[in-house]
């Protein structure tokens, strides 16, 4: 990024204004069944401020990063911010005023790969995959990287420089059965830039050896039994249900507005098997997958514990917030863009361990489903939610049986963590999606399997 | 302010300049100035100024492509060297290409500026309406924005295209309670080609509210249940989703589309057709020009219930060897 020293400009704040210089990098590179039917690298960066004028906001943004734009940027959101203010009349007083700052850099100290490096990597992973795997009918390879560099200085005392980078390689397999297809996605990677999170292409062949034996199962796979069913849903399913589903109904913008978690903190929510944890940037001594130190409003980014063993302790919190519960800033105020203004969002969102092993879960179970990868999915501030789950196997006699083709499961989230009976102590993380309100954003979830009931589509 | 032509034709150039054998240069402008409203409550004005230069470059049948949001001449001759790189990392492929020529045309719609006093007041008028008429109504956020993009589209073969739109849109999230009991959260957006009607009676959003507040106290489907259902406008686009995508790039090269061979055949009632329709009046928010260079058209993919087009972009259809989408998107 066009290094800048914003610290010059403080002198040009009238009012509370953080400013912000960002940049954005991304790679793509397909491959369609053999095919490169993508290479492409793509920058976005500039400069953007925000202004608090007695309870009204003014934001201005610019693609350039120079002295002009951060002097443009600044009037203009300062101009903003008067324009509602003069309208409004809000009169609320000042923010509650906090001082942080942080240096984090994840950049990797190895020399950087080249495209052609990166192209080379993808083809060789596909020839591996077709040689391989010939029966297969289609598979999609894909690279993907972001790098996310922000400066950020704010008008009470907040400065902070950050560069956190992620890193995917989707592998997408397709069987046709029968004439239908069927289809198993998976994404490899995480925090870092590629030269530290991969290694060399065989380093996935295990994994996708395994990727490719649940696809064959599911291609002769059974739909479910529609209804309520005991299941145990494995880590990647408990962190989606953590974010999506209980995640979004405790962020105080969204409980301002009549989520249900509004007005439950100290009762009991769920079973007291349950803790959720919202990690600002390390879990069990561990660098989550998207790590933040200072969030976009300069707040120092704290752990939110929103559940702990089933009473709902509080909510994630930005300065405004904050300041209308009486609380704290958690420090989860973040932007995607340098043009975007930050929102409450979530960082690294997990239901925590427990102590029963995944093989005793199964065996518990007489009749039920093993439910592993989630697809897409959605919730609502009722808790209410409905996942795409892509892999899963029914239990029968506490045996893992046939594999289950594509299905949903759905339910109410605060009702469903009141019938988890056991949660096992394996946690795992998973990164590669983006969660969305109003703009993107990159997020972690994470969480051991649990056994739980819930309601599961088929026929 | 910069003119999209020129830094377009700088940036097809530097593209030919550093080796391109095919080139195609797009420069996007865009302002947007918006009004936020959270929980009911004016909270934020915002204004943004982007510029996304795309570009990409064919050589000896390898393509590569980058985007930047700087437009520079030094920016875009190093755009132009990083494309070249890409393109030389790549695989050949018969296939890549740029669009022919046509004739060059100019595109407008809308205004060039908003009319912020009149954006407030109508965002002000419809808050006002709605805790009037919907008082359980919860609105959680509103938005109403004006984005005004100017683009100019060139490429080596000729093809040389500029657009001017203007276009107010507006999205509303909301839920409605009554005591402890929520409804479900709605959504709805719509874009307005000015400001003329008072929101509320614009898209859908006057009835969605009132469902809403009817959605606070709901009951559960006993058991399983086959039957007929009526699926809304509001909710039909995501139905169309996997039709859309079925019949895009992806699928059909990978030959994993469940259309794949269904052209022309019967692939769903006769009762459904569905028509694509990017540059008809009624559509204030459509697009003039294909991401491949094309001048977008109008088109029925599906004619009473019949498959009438796949959505290939150039490089689809030529990799597949069918015709390609008059609209791709």
């Amino acid at each position: 990024m066009h290094s800048l020293d914003l610290h010059g400009y403080a002198k040009l704040f009238t009012s509370y204004t953080e400013l912000r210089a960002q940049e954005n990098r991304t790679v793509r590179i397909d491959f369609v069944k053999g095919n490169n039917t993508r290479n492409s690298r793509s920058s976005t960066s500039g400069i953007s401020a925000r202004v608090h004028s007695d309870g009204s906001w003014g934001f201005a943004s610019s693609p350039e990063i120079n002295e002009n734009a951060v002097k443009l940027a600044i009037r203009a959101a300062t101009d903003n911010a008067l324009f509602l203010d003069s309208r409004e009349r809000k009169g609320k007083g000042l923010l509650p005023i906090v001082a942080a700052s942080s240096a984090n850099d994840y950049s990797t100290k190895k020399p950087r790969l080249g495209q052609k490096d990166l192209v080379q990597f993808v083809r060789e992973l596909d020839d591996h995959v077709v040689r391989k795997y010939p029966d297969l009918a289609s598979r999609t390879l894909i690279i993907t990287c972001l790098d996310m560099e922000k400066t950020l200085l704010t008008s009470d005392g907040s400065h902070s420089h950050s560069m956190i980078p992620r890193s995917f390689v989707y592998v997408i397999l397709s069987l046709m059965r029968h004439g239908v297809p069927t289809e198993l996605s998976e994404a490899y990677g995480g925090l870092g830039q590629f030269e530290d999170v991969f290694t060399s292409p065989s380093q996935l062949f295990s994994d996708i050896e395994s990727q490719y034996e649940h696809l064959v199962k599911k291609s002769e796979g059974i739909h479910p039994n529609a209804g309520l069913a005991t299941c145990v849903l494995d880590a990647e399913l408990a962190g989606i249900l953590a974010h999506e589903a209980i995640g979004h109904t405790t962020e105080a913008d969204l409980v301002m507005s009549g989520s249900m978690a509004e007005g439950k903190v100290g009762r009991e929510v769920a079973s007291p098997l349950v803790t959720l944890i919202d990690f600002a940037n390390s879990c069990g001594g561990k660098t989550c997958s998207v790590p933040v130190y200072v969030d976009d409003e300069g707040t120092k980014a704290e752990d939110a514990v929103i559940i702990e063993k089933g009473t709902l302790k509080g909510y994630m919190h930005n300065k405004e917030s904050a300041d209308r519960f009486g609380v704290s800033p958690t420090g989860n105020a973040r932007a995607y863009q340098f043009s975007d203004e930050p929102l409450i969002r979530m960082r690294n969102t997990a239901i925590m361990p427990g102590t029963d092993k995944l093989d005793d879960m199964i065996a518990s179970i007489d009749n039920g489903y093993y439910l592993i990868k989630p697809g897409n999915g959605q919730a609502d501030s009722t808790s209410e939610f409905m996942f795409a789950v892509t892999l899963g196997y029914e239990i029968k006699s506490g045996k893992l049986g046939r594999a289950i083709r594509d299905t949903t499961i759905s339910g109410v989230a605060f009702d469903m963590l009141k019938t988890v009976t056991m949660v096992s102590p394996d946690m795992k993380w998973i990164s590669s999606g983006m969660c969305g309100k109003k703009q993107p954003i990159p997020v972690g979830m994470g969480g051991p399997a649990v056994k739980c009931k819930v309601t599961i589509g088929g026929r | 302010m910069q003119d999209p032509r020129q830094v377009a034709q700088y940036g097809l150039n530097a593209l030919l300049k550093a080796g391109a054998d095919k080139a195609q240069c797009t420069l996007t402008l865009t302002d947007k100035h918006e009004l936020n409203v959270d929980l009911g409550e004016f909270t934020l004005v915002r204004t943004t100024f982007d510029t996304e230069v795309g570009v990409t470059a064919i050589k000896d049948g390898r393509k590569g492509s980058t985007s930047i949001n700087k437009s520079d001449s030094n920016s875009l001759d190093r755009a132009a060297a990083d494309v070249l790189d890409i393109a030389a990392a790549s695989s050949p492929d018969e296939a890549n290409d740029i669009a022919e020529v046509q004739p060059a045309a100019v595109f407008s719609s809308g205004s060039d500026a908003p009319d912020m006093d009149k954006m407030h007041s109508r965002m002000k008028e419809m808050l006002q309406s709605v805790k009037a008429t919907y008082p359980k109504v919860m609105m959680r956020q509103a938005i109403l924005d004006f984005t005004r993009t100017r683009s100019c589209f060139l490429n080596s073969n000729g093809v040389d295209f500029v657009t001017s739109k203007g276009v107010y849109s507006c999205s509303a999230i909301f839920s409605s309670k009554d005591g402890e009991k929520v409804s479900s959260f709605n959504y709805t957006a719509f874009s307005l080609q000015d400001l003329e009607k008072a929101l509320l009676n614009c898209g859908s959003i006057d009835a969605l509210l009132q469902q809403s507040t009817e959605q606070v106290h709901t009951r559960p489907l006993e058991g399983k249940f086959v039957g007929d259902i009526i699926i809304t406008p509001d909710c039909l686009g995501d139905m169309l989703y996997f039709l859309s995508y079925s019949l895009s790039n992806g699928p059909m090269i990978s030959e994993t589309s469940i259309y794949r061979d269904k052209l022309n055949e019967q692939i769903a009632s006769p009762m459904l057709s569905i028509h694509s329709r990017p540059v008809s009046d009624e559509i204030c928010d459509g697009y003039f020009v294909t991401p491949d260079g094309y001048a977008a058209q109008n088109s029925t993919v599906i004619q009473n219930g019949v498959l009438k087009t796949f959505l290939l972009s150039l490089y689809g259809a030529r990799k597949t060897g069918l015709d390609r989408a008059v609209n791709s998107f």
